[in-house]
C-alpha cells in the first residue's frame, strides 16, 4: 500500500519509540526513514528489519564505545539510527575522516550524513563494500554502487569529505509503496507504545461529555 | 520586519515568560492573522468564484455534493457525503466510526471515478484510505437542538428562532478535521509552495469554510423536501449567525508541544504585530474610528457567547467588566498622539483581566492591515531544517539556555506527586490522546514526551555531575534519553516563543489553555469548554458566505449591530 511521508515518518517514530529508543532518537529514526523513502530507498522495510533484528538490545550495546578511533559497539555491531546521530551530532569532524567498524544497515547512515553535509557546509562520502554515496550541502545525492544497499551488516564504513561535483543527483523517485509486512511488523512495535483501553481511560482520558446528542 | 515611517521608538516585543504562559494562551483571541481571516482576505483579494456543480441528497439527507473554489491557478473541490446516523452512533470523539457528514478537499475537480473511489473511503474516515489528490479529510455531527429546529422553522415557512440560533450557533460541528498526509491524503511538503497554501492550515480552513456552505444548503434541502409547498430560504442576515462548529479534544494540545517552531511562529508574527501597533506615533482619525467601531461589536460578541463550564463563565464575566471599563475609558484617553496604542496597552496591562488584555490585542490590530497582515508570510514552519542537534554546543552554554527557557521549574518540587501528576499518553482506541492520572493509573509506561519542563529538569541533574566545556556530542551519546530536551533547548535560542512555560503535567494543569491557543490562532470564537480537557467552538460565525465574500468586510469575525442584537 501508498502510505503518505508523514504517515511513514509517524509509524516509524512509534515504531522506534516502541522497540525501546529513547523519544529523541525516535524522533530521528521517524526522520530518517522518511528521508529514505523520499530518496526512492527502502525505508520502512529497513527499519522493520532493523528493528526486529535489535529487539530488546540495550542501547549501551549497540552504540559507539568511543568515538576517537574506529567506531565500534561493545556488542560488535553498531546500530546505524544511533551510530547516524552520533555523525550528525559531529558533523563538524567529518570531513577529516571517521571510521566505523561492523554495522547493521548502513543504509541508515545515510540520511543522517546528509543532514551532516548540511550543517556543516561540507560534501561527505559514504562508503562500505562496494557502495558509495555522496552527499552535498545543498541536498545532492549520488549513489554508485554494485553490491546490496539493503545489505544487513557490513565490516566497515568510512565517511569523509569529498568533492560537491561528484554529489551530482542520481536518487530515485519516491518510494512510498510500502511491503504489508514490514508496515505490519512496524505497527507492531508501534502498539507498544498504546495504553490498553481500560474503561477508566475511556471515560475520563478524553474529558469529553457523555452524550454529543444534543 | 521594520516599518519606518510613523513610529516612534520601537515597542519591545513582549517577552516569552508573559506571552507564553498557559493562563495567557489559554486567553486570545483570533486576529488578523487568524488563518480564516488570511484565507478569507486572499479569497477575496484575487476574486475567487464558488460554484456548487453536484449536489444528489435525497429526502432523508443521504447523499453527496461538490463545491468548488477557483484561484486564480488551480481549483480546489469540497465532496461531502451525508449520512443518515442513528442517534446513539452520535459520538464526538475520535472514538466514533460513523458521523452524520463526512467529507474531503479534494486537490482540482473530481472525475465521476474519483468520486466512487471517495464515497468508499471517505465516510469511513481513519478506516479508510485517501490518495495524493486529496488535500483533507474530516466529518461533522449535527448539531440536534438546532438541526431539527431550522428545519421544521424553514418547512414551515418561517424563519427559525433567532435566540436558538443564538445560543447554539451552529447547525453541526466538526470533530476533526484532518490534513497533512493523514490517511494517506497529500503531504504538506506537496503544496506548501503554492501561494493560497503558504500560511498555516489553510486547506483545512478553506474545507470547512466550504462545509458550512453545504451544511446549510442541507438544512435547507430537507426542508423543502419535507414540506415542498411551503419551505422558505434562511434569511441571509440569520444565517451570517451561523458558523460551524467544532469539538475538540486533546489531540490539538500535543501538536503545540510537538510543533515548536510552528508555535514559535505563530505567535512571533502576533508579537510583531502588537509591537508594530504599540509603535504607532500617532492615529489617525480612521483608525481611531475604526476602533471605536469594532468596540461595542466586540461588546456583542462577548454578549454572543456562552459557556456553561465554571472557569470559562468566570473568565466570561471578567471579560464583560473588562470591556465595560474599556469602553469608558477610551472615551476620556487620547487615542490620538504620543504612542496611544502603547499608552492604551499599558493600561489594560494595569487594569484589565488577561482575557480582557488578549481581546484588546486583537482588537488594536484591526485598524492596521498595511502595516501587520504581511506578517501571514511568517506564519509556517520548515521543521526539518532545525531538526539536528548542535553537538558542538558547550554543556556551559546548554545549561545557560535551559537558566532562560526553564529556570521557573526549578522552583517546582519534582518529588512532589502534584508536579508530575498527569500523563499523556495515547490510547489503543482509534488512538485517542488521552491524559490519565500517573499515579492511578498504568500508563506512565505509555507517557508521551510532552512535559518538557519536567524532562529539562531531569537533563540538570545528569549535566551537574559533566564539565562545562564538555560538549553536547558526548553528553548524548552517554544520555540518549536527553537528546529530546537538548534539541528543544537548542531550538528555543533561535525560536523564543517556541516554549510553554508551564508545567505540562501539574495535577492543576488545563489543556483547555492549549487547544483555546491554537484554536484561537486558527480564528475560532465562542469558546465553550466542555471540561477541562475538551472545548466546542465556533468557526467562520458572522463570516460572509462563499457568494457574498467579494462584498464582504474585513472584520467579519466581529458580529454588526442590527436591531436583533444591538
Amino acid at each position: 500500500m501508498t502510505y503518505s511521508l508523514n504517515e511513514i515518518e509517524a509509524m516509524s517514530k512509534r515504531a522506534a519509540r516502541g522497540a525501546g529508543f529513547d523519544w529523541g532518537l525516535a524522533e530521528e529514526a521517524g526522520k530518517a526513514t522518511r528521508w529514505l523513502s523520499e530518496q526512492g530507498f527502502a525505508g520502512p522495510e529497513t527499519l522493520a528489519a532493523l528493528l526486529t533484528q535489535n529487539d530488546g538490545h540495550p542501547y549501551a550495546s549497540l552504540s559507539p564505545i568511543d568515538v576517537n578511533d574506529v567506531w565500534n559497539a561493545s556488542t560488535g555491531t553498531l546500530c546505524p539510527l544511533i551510530a547516524g546521530t552520533v555523525l550528525c551530532d559531529l558533523a563538524a569532524r567529518l570531513d577529516a575522516g571517521v571510521t566505523l567498524g561492523q554495522t547493521s544497515y548502513p543504509i541508515f547512515l545515510v540520511p543522517f550524513v546528509a543532514t551532516a553535509a548540511k550543517v556543516s557546509g561540507t560534501a561527505l562520502t559514504l562508503s562500505w563494500d562496494n557502495t558509495e554515496i555522496c552527499v552535498s550541502s545543498d541536498g545532492g545525492l549520488r549513489v554508485s554502487h554494485s553490491g546490496d544497499l539493503a545489505a544487513s551488516v557490513t565490516k566497515a564504513v568510512l565517511c569523509k569529505g569529498t568533492d560537491p561535483s561528484k554529489c551530482t543527483d542520481s536518487h530515485k523517485n519516491r518510494k512510498q509503496d510500502v511491503d504489508a509486512k514490514a508496515w505490519a511488523t512496524l505497527g507492531a512495535f508501534a502498539h507498544r507504545t498504546y495504553a490498553p483501553a481500560t474503561e477508566e481511560s475511556r471515560l475520563a482520558g478524553a474529558g469529553a461529555g457523555l452524550s454529543d446528542n444534543d | 520586519m521594520e516599518k519606518a515611517e510613523n513610529t516612534c521608538e520601537k515597542a519591545a516585543l513582549r517577552p516569552p515568560s508573559l506571552v507564553m504562559r498557559l493562563s495567557r494562551m489559554g486567553s486570545i483571541h483570533q486576529c488578523r492573522l487568524s488563518f480564516m481571516r488570511i484565507l478569507l482576505r486572499r479569497m477575496k483579494h484575487e476574486n475567487w468564484t464558488f460554484d456548487r456543480p453536484v449536489f444528489e441528497v435525497d429526502a432523508k439527507g443521504v447523499g453527496h455534493a461538490v463545491y468548488t473554489a477557483k484561484g486564480p491557478k488551480r481549483t480546489y473541490s469540497l465532496v461531502a457525503f451525508a449520512h443518515d446516523l442513528p442517534p446513539e452512533m452520535r459520538s464526538d470523539r475520535v472514538i466514533a466510526t460513523a458521523w452524520d457528514a463526512t467529507f474531503t478537499l479534494f486537490d482540482g475537480f473530481p472525475t465521476a471515478e474519483d468520486i466512487i473511489r471517495l464515497s468508499r473511503n471517505v465516510p469511513l474516515q481513519e478506516v479508510g484510505r485517501v490518495s495524493s489528490k486529496e488535500l483533507s479529510v474530516s466529518r461533522a455531527n449535527r448539531s440536534v437542538r438546532l438541526f431539527e429546529h431550522v428545519i421544521s422553522s424553514l418547512a414551515a415557512g418561517h424563519q427559525p428562532d433567532a435566540k436558538m440560533i443564538e445560543s447554539v450557533g451552529y447547525l453541526m460541528r466538526t470533530t476533526a478535521v484532518y490534513g497533512s498526509g493523514k490517511l494517506g491524503a497529500a503531504d504538506r511538503e506537496m503544496i506548501c509552495d503554492r501561494p493560497e497554501f503558504t500560511a498555516p492550515f489553510q486547506c483545512e480552513m478553506l474545507s470547512v469554510f466550504l462545509t458550512r456552505t453545504f451544511v446549510l444548503d442541507l438544512a435547507e434541502h430537507l426542508a423543502a423536501a419535507r414540506s415542498p409547498d411551503t419551505a422558505v430560504k434562511m434569511d441571509p442576515a440569520l444565517r451570517r449567525r451561523l458558523g460551524i462548529g467544532n469539538s475538540t479534544g486533546l489531540g490539538m494540545a500535543p501538536f503545540l508541544v510537538n510543533h515548536p517552531v510552528l508555535l514559535n511562529n505563530w505567535v512571533a508574527a502576533r508579537e510583531e504585530a502588537l509591537a508594530r501597533v504599540r509603535s504607532v506615533a500617532t492615529a489617525s482619525d480612521s483608525e481611531v474610528s475604526h476602533f471605536l467601531a469594532l468596540l461595542p461589536r466586540a461588546v456583542q460578541n462577548v454578549a454572543d457567547w456562552h459557556s456553561e463550564h465554571p472557569i470559562q463563565i468566570e473568565k466570561l464575566a471578567a471579560l464583560k467588566a473588562d470591556l465595560k471599563l474599556l469602553t469608558t475609558h477610551v472615551t476620556k484617553a487620547n487615542l490620538k498622539e504620543n504612542a496611544p496604542w502603547n499608552q492604551l496597552y499599558l493600561w489594560a496591562a494595569e487594569n484589565l483581566s488577561t482575557e480582557g488584555q488578549e481581546l484588546l490585542v486583537s482588537l488594536m490590530m484591526e485598524p492596521y492591515g498595511d502595516l501587520i497582515d504581511e506578517l501571514a508570510d511568517c506564519m509556517s514552519a520548515d521543521e526539518t531544517t532545525v531538526f539536528p542537534i548542535n553537538g558542538a554546543m558547550s554543556l556551559s552554554h546548554l545549561g545557560a539556555l535551559c537558566d532562560e527557557v526553564y529556570g521557573w521549574a526549578k522552583k517546582i518540587d519534582w518529588q512532589s506527586h502534584a508536579a508530575q501528576a498527569r500523563a499523556w499518553y495515547v490510547s489503543e482506541e482509534k488512538l485517542e490522546p488521552r491524559l490519565g492520572e500517573r499515579f492511578e493509573e498504568p500508563i506512565a509506561e505509555y507517557e508521551q514526551p510532552l512535559s518538557p519542563a519536567r524532562d529539562a529538569m531531569r537533563m540538570v541533574e545528569d549535566l551537574d555531575t559533566w564539565e562545562g566545556d564538555d560538549t553536547v556530542a558526548a553528553f548524548v551519546l552517554r544520555h540518549p534519553e536527553h537528546r529530546h530536551i537538548v534539541r528543544r533547548l537548542q531550538l528555543s535560542e533561535r525560536f523564543p516563543y517556541a516554549e510553554i512555560r508551564d508545567n505540562t503535567i501539574d495535577a492543576d494543569v488545563l489543556p483547555i489553555d492549549m487547544l483555546r491557543c491554537k484554536l484561537a490562532f486558527f480564528g475560532a470564537t465562542h469558546f465553550d469548554p466542555r471540561s477541562d480537557r475538551w472545548v466546542r467552538i465556533n468557526m467562520y460565525r458572522n463570516a460572509p458566505y462563499p457568494e457574498e465574500l467579494a462584498m464582504s468586510a474585513e472584520d467579519w469575525s466581529y458580529p454588526t449591530l442590527s436591531e436583533g442584537n444591538a
